[in-house]
């Protein structure tokens, strides 16, 4: 072997030393979320187009403490996998357990949502982030300057690089966690089986409960429009008024007034309790509500919320329809666990 | 040939030329002050102030974003020399801005953020030495909505009468909407900047007319909170009296 060569050697396994530690490797290269085929087309940020390393970042911030004042919170404190990202809580607890005013929504099948926020008030779910991550009552985070212990992070400096060619910023953030909530798609349910895909045969009691959800009598159907079970509208059901403004809060028109947008009903067996406040805890008190024609909310209350006189077989098999939406695959899967054990 | 090298060398090294550095470019200077004060005393951050009503008054945050900054020369053509800056009215800010020379019969600024800006805007997209950025902004800027605040004064009062009771009762007007963006212009005497000149203009911002003034009251016991959303009426007026307080000073 002559000198040339050894000296090559011996300088590959210099640099070979002086490498950072093995981290999560990622492909910079496109990627498509596989987004159902009866699902509506999305447009995606042209900004924020998905590759690996976007997503993976995206997911290591989801579960990421440092973004939040005393590093106690992140998103996936609020927003729990076994429970279709939600938290069990009437209203979400924030910094220092302070209550928050609303209840924690799903993160399912975002990609589809043409504006975020129960009264719709945010365009982009980009911006989106910033809501939770700056808000004094929830993350805390700091508006002047990310968390050096975030920022010093090498393995998240170099995910950044690679996933967006610049340093950690609100940039980097806001669209990596973007990408990582696209990929969060539920569409593996029995209903979705037996209804889009045809591959399962229907439960007679979830059959019934459909076609009475679809019916002219209970008009389910008309906001909770299928596949996604939403139709991103803002209607006041009658709720008790608890000093939401709701909608109104972003229109300034009073007519708004407890109005919150169509929640998706997708998973909604795992995300009690239910409504805007957490104010129902069951499924079973959401359909005696509507049954009773809603709380009488003193303004706007929607014209379609009038007593329903369901029988009691009619009450099971809706919850049997609801329950039919529930992804139990979904809330299973690993790519969208944290990496590593919370911080 | 080594000799080859050092010849190419000697040549390329020929060929720089000794250049003197260049005279430092006479830059003309626009200076815009504020000098912010309460009714006839200084304004100081965490200092008590005594409201028309009665009640005990204390100012802990006070901002605003200026914009459109503009010089109206002799024919009323306007040039607008800075676009958007933050100022925290507690610090006495001072715009310094340098542009073109030029015969100035009028001046001006807006409070608040245009709205070609202020729709749809993504703060994260701007760098972090922008005003407009999320650190630049520092919290001006709704993050459940579209939109910055455009103006903000947040404090404490006394709602009780006492002089001794702790103000606990909080103050916010948080002022932000297209609706609410105000120019404001001021008609100053003709004067020729001439090429390296500084030329400085004074205003006053009397915080206490953001309160009250001949044309309305903000009554803390009614009139105490608003993000103009939920209280469009009110950021109408607070945002009124705050565009009143501000003045030139000859």
């Amino acid at each position: 072997m002559d000198t040339v060569k050894i000296v090559a050697i011996l300088f590959s396994f210099c640099l070979a030393g002086c490498q950072e530690p093995a981290t999560q490797s990622c492909h910079q290269k496109n990627f498509r979320y596989r987004f159902p085929k009866h699902f509506p087309k999305v447009v995606l940020p042209e900004d924020n187009l998905p590759n690996e390393c976007r997503i993976l970042l995206g997911r290591k911030l989801f579960y990421d403490t440092r973004l939040s004042k005393d590093q106690s919170l992140s998103c996936g404190s609020c927003h729990n996998l076994n429970m279709a990202f939600t938290d069990g809580q009437k209203t979400s607890k924030g910094f220092h357990q302070n209550a928050t005013q609303r209840n924690s929504p799903t993160l399912f099948n975002l990609a589809f949502a043409p504006y975020f926020l129960s009264e719709g008030g945010v365009k982009t779910l980009e911006l989106q982030a910033l809501a939770p991550l700056l808000d004094t009552v929830e993350m805390h985070g700091n508006a002047k300057g990310i968390s050096p212990l975030l920022l010093n992070d090498s393995e998240i400096q170099k995910l950044s690089q690679e996933a967006y060619g610049r340093p950690l910023d609100y940039y980097v953030i806001t669209r990596a966690l973007a990408c990582f909530q696209r990929s969060l798609i539920s569409a593996d349910t029995p209903f979705d089986h037996a209804y889009y895909y045809k591959d399962q045969p229907w439960d007679s009691a979830v059959y019934r409960g459909w076609q009475l959800f679809q019916s002219k009598k209970l008009h389910c159907s008309e906001c909770h429009q299928p596949p996604l079970f939403t139709d991103y509208q803002f209607y006041n059901i009658g709720l008790k008024n608890n000093k939401d403004l709701g909608k109104e809060r972003e229109s300034y028109k009073t007519q708004d007034r407890g109005k919150f947008k169509t929640p998706t009903l997708r998973n909604i067996e795992l995300t009690p309790p239910f409504m805007h406040d957490g104010s129902i805890a069951t499924l079973e008190e959401v359909i005696e509500f509507y049954d009773q024609g809603g709380h009488a909310h003193p303004e706007n209350q929607d014209p379609r919320m009038k007593p329903l006189q369901l029988t009691n077989q009619e009450k099971s098999d809706l919850i049997q329809f609801l329950e039919s939406l529930t992804d139990w695959n979904a809330v299973q899967y690993e790519r969208f666990l944290p990496l590593e054990p919370p911080r | 040939m080594l000799s080859v090298l050092f010849l190419l060398f000697a040549q390329c090294n020929k060929c720089k030329e000794v250049v003197d550095p260049p005279e430092p470019e006479q830059e003309t200077k626009y200076v815009f002050n504020w000098n912010v004060v309460f009714g006839n005393n200084d304004l100081i951050q965490g200092q008590t102030y005594s409201h028309i009503d009665g009640y005990r008054l204390l100012l802990e945050d006070f901002r605003g974003y200026v914009s459109n900054i503009t010089l109206y020369d002799e024919n009323d053509s306007a040039f607008v020399i800075q676009n958007i800056a933050l100022l925290n009215w507690f610090n006495d800010p001072q715009l310094t801005i340098t542009s073109a020379p030029r015969t100035i019969k009028r001046i001006g600024f807006s409070l608040g953020i245009p709205a070609s800006i202020n729709t749809n805007t993504d703060p994260t997209t701007y760098p972090n030495s922008s005003p407009l950025s999320v650190g630049g902004a520092a919290g001006m800027f709704w993050t459940w909505n579209t939109g910055y605040i455009f103006y903000q004064l947040n404090g404490k009062a006394d709602l009780t009468g006492s002089t001794t009771a702790p103000l606990i009762d909080p103050i916010a007007y948080h002022c932000g909407d297209d609706t609410l963006f105000q120019e404001l212009i001021f008609d100053v005497p003709d004067v020729t900047v001439i090429k390296g000149q500084t030329q400085t203009w004074n205003f006053s911002l009397d915080a206490q007319k953001c309160f009250w003034s001949d044309a309305d009251t903000l009554h803390l016991d009614t009139d105490y909170l608003t993000h103009t959303t939920g209280n469009l009426p009110l950021a109408i007026r607070a945002m009124n009296l705050y565009a009143s307080s501000f003045q030139w000073i000859p």
